[in-house]
């Protein structure tokens, strides 16, 4: 049964919830794509799409609905001006999850949640970017192991030293 | 209150318990790269999901 189970509280405060499903709504806006768990996903969804409908309503109430919710003005400008109008022809089911297994550290499912009309251009490129950013990240792990080695290191003299 | 009548037999209380055996997650097979893959997951090892690319697998 569905009783009393009005929403997701992801184990926060109203207030909290309400922040942070705005924050996550206003990432997906500027990046197109974010990876959260897949509790957070699933919750952000009804919330983005609810602004995407405001979007293509494009009224000036509704501008400040969408504003009162999300409570950043850039955010609003770009689902207004790009993500709304993309999404003209759709009728609900504006974004899409995608599922990418347990995290590592604690288990968690991860999902993506992205926009379903974001042009597939740009969809290249990001992926071209996340394999630079991969290199990247391998060469960042190192420099990172390389500093915990020499922290620890650190830590060892220090605890030597006293 | 309700009494047991009879001791649960040792073949009973197995057989009840055996319903309880842990069974292995069903896997599937990738479509792009063939390696096994959970479900309704994209493919952590090539990053395919339905067909397209989803993301670019790092180490
Ligand atoms: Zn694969």
């Amino acid at each position: 049964m569905r009783h009393q189970k009005k929403t997701v509280k992801l184990g926060r405060t109203a207030e909290h919830r309400k922040a942070l499903l705005a924050n996550q709504v206003c990432s997906l806006i500027e990046h197109q794509r974010i990876k959260t768990t897949l509790a957070k996903a699933k919750a952000v969804r009804p919330l983005a799409e609810k602004m995407v409908t405001l979007g293509k309503n494009g009224s000036l109430h509704a501008r400040r609905t969408a504003l009162a919710v999300l409570r950043q003005k850039g955010a609003v400008k770009k689902l207004f001006e790009d993500i709304a109008p993309r999404s003209s022809a759709r009728n609900g089911g504006y974004t899409r999850i995608v599922k990418l297994g347990a995290r590592r550290s604690d288990a968690a499912p991860v999902a993506f949640i992205e926009w379903v009309d974001a042009p597939l251009v740009v969809e290249e490129p990001v992926a071209e970017e996340k394999g630079k950013k991969r290199k990247a990240g391998k060469g960042d792990a190192e420099n990172k192991s390389d500093r915990k080695s020499k922290k620890s290191e650190a830590t060892k003299s220090e605890s030597e030293e006293k | 209150m309700g009494v047991s009548k009879r001791k649960t037999s040792k073949m009973r209380l197995r057989t009840r318990k055996a319903s309880h055996r842990w069974q292995p997650p069903q896997l599937n097979k990738c479509t792009q790269c063939g390696s096994t893959v959970a479900s309704h997951t994209a493919c952590p090892s090539c990053g395919y999901y339905k067909g397209r690319q989803v993301l670019t697998v790092g180490a």
